[in-house]
């Protein structure tokens, strides 16, 4: 085998998520009333438009996702560094570091260095870089080389676009239709999937893609970082960081609530106030503090057992798990919360009764009946909490007591680029990166959170 | 009321007492002082007496709850949890690591966090609610539409991009005011302008769409076509009927965060350099010091659970059927 | 265009005059006529009652009148509503606003949420005074406008919030606030569905006394024969959008002519009609986003012919009356299609009576039953007190019987049911079922009795779980009795107990939601016959049903009782099912039984004082073709 695969906590947490995805979407399909509120989902142009996004963003963090060892050379042993497939896909952005600080689309370093001229008498200059523009003559080239650049990349996405548009709308004409009046129909809009939508998001997320793809092995698009390391590349790896924070914490604390709610409002007595004691309390001390005591203490453990801890990626993963069980537990008091009222209002509707009535265990009206009618809440929870959590990220590792500092999340990359705020000129692009990167990721999830609320919450179908 | 009011207050003992075994769990089980004492000493040069020393010097080195070798009523009172964490029900903080008195660098501290924290809050609440209100007179209309929009994008940016993004364009670009620090009397007023703006504003989007939610919720509701129905013009609808309901579900949210302001922002108050409890906090965790992360814990449970008790009250004014016995 | 009673209208003293309204609502399965062509007029002083049942647009029709409509789904799309000479459709929403409240306005049906919870109900009161003077004045003439609804202590009452209120009481400050501008029309929305009968008792008789003295013009929107008996001075039927029938009251009642006026009139359920079948009208309401080409009661009507299906009946107009119906088109038509008498077939089915059985011993026998909930109160939440919500209540049911729980709400019947379910475990007392006591038994030891006796409830939308298919509603049960073994017998079984209350077998793969209201509430049935009971506790199953589908419903019930041999306790509030399905009565007040005996005695000759007061407060309907004054439960269903 030439390579060797690595299971980290997080990527096992990560499949058995996509297979409960799939199960539900499963599940979805064939239950009308799951299935009647996503085709109204479905129906909503801004909030395919994010779900189009959302996948993209999606597909980087699962190709981050799966770990493996490479096998070294000469010996019959593998590699100490545990890389991703994202990092071999990223392979030239990940190992061309300059030395430090470098624009965006710079061919020169970002400060200036001592160099030593070829006549023996030295003077400050700003140096070329290694690899941001290494193949230009003189930096008169720069401008043009670009633009030809860009506009191949354009091109190409356009033709692929055209392409697989092309196909697509061959594959959905309607018998009969001619592909010219497939075409049309196209055009027209006013179907009851807005493919119109979902069609220009993906082209504009093609051209960011094919831009990327042509520019980026010449150029660091986004600049290069404190340490010289592609700020292009940093944004893609914080992208599973992100998601990982926003899905797994979820993941995690969602048995508990969902358990602890619905038994607290289905049993009541010292069962109820037992559960409440639990969630009063813990959600008593302040979310940040109790994740700063937790982490705190995560810290000191590692730091005086480093036996256990012995891979850089591995210690951070570890951070990483236990920063979303963390998070887990001071969210999981409100949904807990939330469920119990819910049930408490369930449990006294007739069906319940009737169950009861017919000699139906607790657990079977807790499974049957109460799981499936509290389900919209936890639905409408949990997507509303995945931006939340993405955006705790960033104030928590700003605050010391997110992932862990090795490892590439946008918080580590504004509390980094924070610090050179007052710089003069600026370096701003790491903040821009991190802005965009973040921006675009929870404002998908904002939006497709929205059409799904909309769409379940039964409060709002007036 | 009264009876309430014990009764809540006793209702708190078994919780606090809940967040104290959990913070003592997590800082003296987890990890003995031993451990903590190497992190704070650094990890490499550490000798055993050292880490006695250490310890000794912080009460770290008594047992964790009881005490063998002590004789009647110290074998409880002479260990760790007595001292480091039943003393904090007295408001006894202790020392911290460092040596300070915390009880009295909170008392220093407190101030300034309240002079960003409650100007935020009163401003805040406001202007959301009035946002929210002006959603709501036009909803279904095209400015409700925008409106939404642009919430929806506001509450997308991160809370540090806000505060890096009004550091750079009032203290940098316009030289407006100071970019960070805090200065008392009337020089206080120019430190604390950017933070209040900033914070209020990095609040818009998701408060203005959830308290419209709350206005179009009760908007929908029986009372309302009552009320239209009487000739009521929709302005006396929406402020007569429908804001003192709609201020029911939103007390719910406020009033449970006004003891918690004392604490302060942990962002704004480290971005802008004020001395106060926030600030305080984030240098603790990032010396590790556990004694004050300990006392802010504590501190933060009483505070909410002070306002989950105001909240209570809070309902009587606005709601005539809460009755509190 | 259609004239409606225009006509008649043309008086000076016409207070509102309603020409060819049309409202329809835009959904994603298309346009809703919800109101499609409505014309009536009402004159001063005078009483119009618009009847139908749910669904029928009548309730539209009102909030039409004042520009309430909810938008942006509903819109008015045509027509003229002139009051007085100002024809108020044309009004722009300003102008509107003086016209609510001040010339029209109205009581709507739900006194508890009509009210906004937060202001005090003299403030609210306040707000509907025309151009008040002075804060003196206003709370005077607020005072007043209280004492003329009848409210007593009016002055303490002024600073009081609605929770403080009872239901009737809230209905009067609904109505004080309603005439406090003294308007020229009153619109009552089933001002007194959400009540008790007695409580309805005095509304309606403060309406009347109110509408005396003021002269209002009242349009009186309601599905209630009784409360139409009681109240109008003309009736108008509303169904599936349109007016079918109108005429005088004393016309009406004595010879309805639309063949739904008559079969809502044999629908009812009574004393005459015991043992036999009750007159249903069969299959639905139809659905409103289509284009008629016909009739559109035509696929409920007994006479319908090929011309109600070729053609839209026309609005045919008398003498003060008018109906839409082929059968009177043209008159001469008439007498050849002439509807079966009404009279003959009550007659002929008013002697059937079922012979009474021996009184065995009691299938159920309740002795002593006690529910109290704890009062807790002061610093350590001690128990101070009990709400009696049943107290000392006994009664034993033979087997094969029904006995009728009778009382009004907060009575405590539906808590006696509960208790005797061991759904809420009583404080004391037992509940013996065929000589074995409930009350004794752990939860566990209750399980496999509990197949014998099952429970019905009253809201058909929340009694089936939205989430599971009708096949896995109906097996839960006998999978969690284990009677069938495997799932193949059990989806047999479940597909006969369907075609037993008369639904077709594909309904298992189908949720609870693709069902009307009378069909869900047999789903309930089958459910609880799944397990083949004794005993079925029905909790009021027909009181959230329109009068014909409760018919159908209570017709389904006596059979399963007759093939079956069925056990039932019926509680319900509503007298005319009692007489039509009880073999005895017992008559609970405030958490106790007042009265119990035959249904025949009871019911003919109360001895204590509530009873007496319940039966008199009953809206007495003079049935067609029969003089005879029968009292019928005013609350058969709600709109």
């Amino acid at each position: 085998m030439p390579i060797q695969f690595v299971f980290l906590w997080t990527d096992a947490l990560i499949y058995v998520l996509l297979a409960v995805v799939s199960v539900f979407v499963v599940y979805a399909v064939r239950h009308e009333h799951l299935r009647a509120p996503w085709s109204q989902v479905a129906r909503r142009p801004l909030a395919m438009g994010a779900l189009v996004v959302l996948l993209a963003y999606v597909a980087i963090g699962l190709l981050d996702s799966v770990h493996y060892r490479e096998r070294l050379a000469k010996q019959d042993q593998y590699a100490a560094e545990v890389k991703s497939l994202l990092d071999t896909l990223l392979q030239p952005l990940r190992t061309r570091t300059e030395r430090t600080y470098s624009a965006p689309f710079a061919i020169h370093a970002f400060t200036s260095e001592t160099v030593d001229k070829p006549d023996g008498t030295r003077e400050r200059a700003y140096p070329r870089l290694k690899y941001g523009g290494a193949h230009l003559a003189t930096a008169d080239e720069r401008a043009g080389d670009i633009g030809r650049r860009t506009a191949r990349a354009l091109g190409t996405a356009v033709l692929v676009w055209l392409l697989a548009l092309g196909v697509f709308v061959y594959w959905r004409r309607l018998p009969g239709d001619d592909y010219r009046a497939a075409v049309m129909r196209f055009i027209r809009g006013g179907e009851r999937i807005p493919w119109r939508t979902i069609w220009a998001t993906t082209g504009v997320l093609l051209l960011v893609l094919s831009c990327g793809v042509y520019l980026s092995p010449y150029y660091h698009v986004l600049g290069t970082d404190q340490v010289g390391i592609d700020v292009l590349y940093k944004s893609l790896k914080s992208v599973r960081t992100g998601l990982v924070i926003g899905t797994l914490t979820t993941l995690v604390m969602l048995p508990f609530a969902l358990v602890f709610g619905v038994a607290a409002g289905y049993f009541r007595g010292w069962i109820d106030d037992v559960i409440q004691y639990t969630y009063t309390t813990l959600s008593s001390i302040p979310g940040v503090l109790l994740i700063a005591a937790a982490i705190l203490s995560l810290q000191v453990y590692m730091a005086t057992h480093p036996e256990s801890f012995d891979n850089v990626v591995v210690r951070a993963d570890t951070r990483l798990l236990f920063l979303c069980a963390i998070l887990g537990v001071t969210s999981w008091t409100s949904l807990c919360r939330l469920l119990r009222g819910e049930t408490l209002k369930l449990r006294e509707l007739d069906y319940i009764g009737a169950a009861r009535a017919l000699g139906v265990t607790s657990a079977r009206i807790m499974t049957r009946h109460l799981f499936p009618n509290v389900m919209h809440v936890v639905l409408i929870t949990v997507v509303l909490d995945f931006s939340g959590l993405v955006l705790a990220e960033a104030v928590l590792s700003y605050v010391g007591v997110g992932v862990d500092p090795s490892m590439e999340s946008w918080g580590n990359m504004i509390n980094g680029a924070r610090l050179e705020m007052a710089r003069e000129p600026m370096v701003w692009w790491t903040l821009a990166a991190a802005f965009v990167f973040m921006f675009g990721l929870v404002l998908a999830a904002n939006l497709f959170a929205d059409a799904v609320r909309d769409a379940f919450d039964p409060r709002l179908r007036r | 009321m009264l009876a309430y009011l014990i009764r809540r207050l006793l209702y708190a003992v078994p919780i606090l007492l809940g967040v104290n075994l959990l913070t003592f769990a997590l800082f003296f089980f987890v990890n003995s002082p031993d451990d903590m004492a190497r992190i704070q000493l650094g990890v490499k040069r550490v000798t055993p007496e050292a880490i006695a020393q250490w310890k000794a010097e912080r009460g770290y080195d008594k047992p964790l709850v009881y005490n063998d070798k002590a004789a009647g009523l110290q074998r409880v009172t002479d260990t760790i949890f007595y001292r480091h964490s039943l003393r904090l029900f007295a408001f006894d903080f202790g020392r911290s690591d460092e040596g300070r008195d915390i009880g009295y660098d909170i008392r220093q501290r407190m101030w300034p966090s309240l002079a960003i924290a409650l100007p935020t809050f009163l401003v805040g609440v406001l202007a959301y609610v009035t946002f929210a209100l002006i959603l709501a007179f036009f909803r279904g209309m095209y400015l409700d539409t925008v409106g939404v929009v642009v919430c929806v994008i506001l509450m997308s940016v991160s809370a540090l991009f806000y505060v890096i993004g009004g550091q750079y364009l009032a203290s940098k670009l316009l030289h407006l005011v100071p970019i960070s620090g805090y200065g008392g009397g009337v020089d206080a007023f120019k430190f604390i302008v950017l933070p209040v703006v900033i914070g209020v504003v990095s609040g818009i989007g998701g408060n203005t769409r959830l308290y419209r939610t709350f206005f179009l919720e009760e908007i929908g509701k029986d009372y309302v076509r009552t009320a239209r129905a009487k000739g009521l013009s929709e302005a006396r609808v929406l402020f007569r009927h429908v804001l003192k309901n709609a201020l029911i579900p939103i007390l719910t949210g406020v009033v449970v965060v006004i003891p918690l302001l004392f604490i302060g922002s942990l962002i704004m108050e480290s971005f802008f350099g004020i001395p106060g409890l926030g600030s305080y906090t984030i240098d603790a965790i990032n010396s590790q010091d556990f004694a004050i992360v300990r006392a802010m814990v504590f501190l933060g449970s009483v505070l909410y659970i002070v306002g989950l008790i105001l909240t209570d009250f809070s309902y009587t004014l606005v709601d005539p059927r809460v009755r509190l016995s | 265009m259609e004239r409606g009673t225009r006509s008649r209208g043309a008086g000076n003293d016409t207070v509102l005059r309603v020409e060819n309204l049309k409202t329809y609502f835009d959904t994603p399965e298309g346009t809703v006529r919800a109101v499609d062509g409505v014309s009536f007029a009402i004159r001063r002083g005078e009483t119009l009652a618009l009847l139908g049942e749910s669904g029928c647009g009548k309730s539209i029709t009102a909030l039409s009148l004042l520009q309430l409509v909810p938008e942006p789904a509903g819109r008015i799309v045509a027509g003229e509503v002139w009051l007085g000479d100002q024809d108020v459709l044309a009004l722009s929403e300003r102008d509107m606003r003086r016209v609510r409240g001040r010339r029209m306005a109205t009581i709507f049906q739900e006194p508890q949420t009509s009210l906004n919870p937060v202001l005090t109900v003299g403030l609210q009161i306040r707000e509907a005074l025309p151009d008040v003077a002075d804060e003196r004045a206003a709370r005077r003439r607020v005072i007043e406008l209280l004492e003329s609804v009848g409210i007593p202590q009016a002055p303490e009452r002024y600073d009081a919030y609605p929770h403080q209120l009872s239901g009737g009481m809230k209905q009067r400050v609904m109505i004080a606030m309603a005439l406090a501008a003294e308007p020229e029309l009153l619109i009552a929305d089933e001002p007194t569905t959400a009540l008790d009968v007695t409580t309805q008792a005095q509304i309606l008789k403060l309406l009347k006394e109110l509408q005396r003295q003021t002269g209002t013009a009242v349009l009186l929107i309601t599905h209630d024969l009784g409360v139409v008996a009681e109240m109008a001075d003309q009736v108008a039927v509303m169904y599936a959008g349109q007016i079918v029938e109108f005429a005088s009251r004393a016309a009406f009642f004595r010879e309805p002519r639309h063949p739904y006026s008559q079969k809502l009139f044999r629908s009812l359920p009574n004393r005459l009609k015991r043992g036999v079948s009750l007159d249903v009208i069969a299959g639905a309401v139809p659905r409103l986003d289509q284009e008629f080409r016909g009739c559109r009661f035509l696929e409920r009507c007994d006479f319908a012919w090929d011309r109600c299906r070729a053609e839209v009946p026309r609005w045919l107009e008398g003498a003060d009356k008018g109906v839409r119906c082929h059968l009177y088109d043209p008159p001469a038509d008439r007498a050849a299609r002439e509807p079966g008498s009404l009279a003959n077939a009550v007659a002929s089915e008013g002697t059937a009576r079922r012979a009474t059985p021996e009184r065995s011993r009691g299938l159920l026998e309740v002795k002593n039953l006690k529910v109290y909930f704890p009062v807790q109160r002061g610093l350590l939440q001690r128990v101070v007190d009990y709400v009696r919500a049943v107290d000392e209540v006994s009664f034993s049911v033979p087997a094969g019987r029904t006995l009728a729980l009778v009382g009004e709400s907060g009575s405590g019947k539906t808590t006696v049911g509960k208790g005797i379910l061991q759904l809420i475990r009583p404080t004391a007392g037992e509940v013996l079922f065929d000589g074995q006591a409930l009350t004794r038994l752990s939860e566990r030891e209750l399980r496999p009795l509990r197949r014998q006796f099952q429970v019905i409830f009253q809201d058909p939308y929340s009694s089936l779980d939205p989430r599971m298919q009708v096949g896995e509603i109906l097996e839960e049960g006998m999978r969690a009795q284990r009677l069938l073994g495997d799932a193949r017998a059990r989806s047999k079984r479940a597909a006969e107990l369907l075609a037993q209350v008369g639904l077709p077998a594909s309904a298992r793969h189908r949720y609870p939601h693709e069902f009307s209201g009378g069909q869900r509430q047999r789903i309930s049935i089958a459910r609880a016959l799944a397990v083949e009971p004794r005993l079925i506790v029905c909790d009021e199953p027909t009181s959230a049903l329109d009068v014909s589908v409760q018919a159908q419903v209570l017709n389904l019930l006596r059979r399963l009782q007759e093939e079956l041999g069925l056990t039932y306790l019926f509680i319900t509030h509503n007298l005319g099912v009692v007489e039509y399905l009880a073999d005895e009565v017992a008559v609970m007040y405030r958490g106790r039984i007042v009265e119990q005996g035959g249904a025949e005695e009871v019911l003919t000759r109360p001895q204590h004082s509530y009873t007496q007061a319940l039966l008199a407060a009953v809206p007495k309907i003079e049935l067609p073709a029969e003089r005879t004054a029968l009292p019928v439960s005013g609350r058969d269903g709600r709109a």
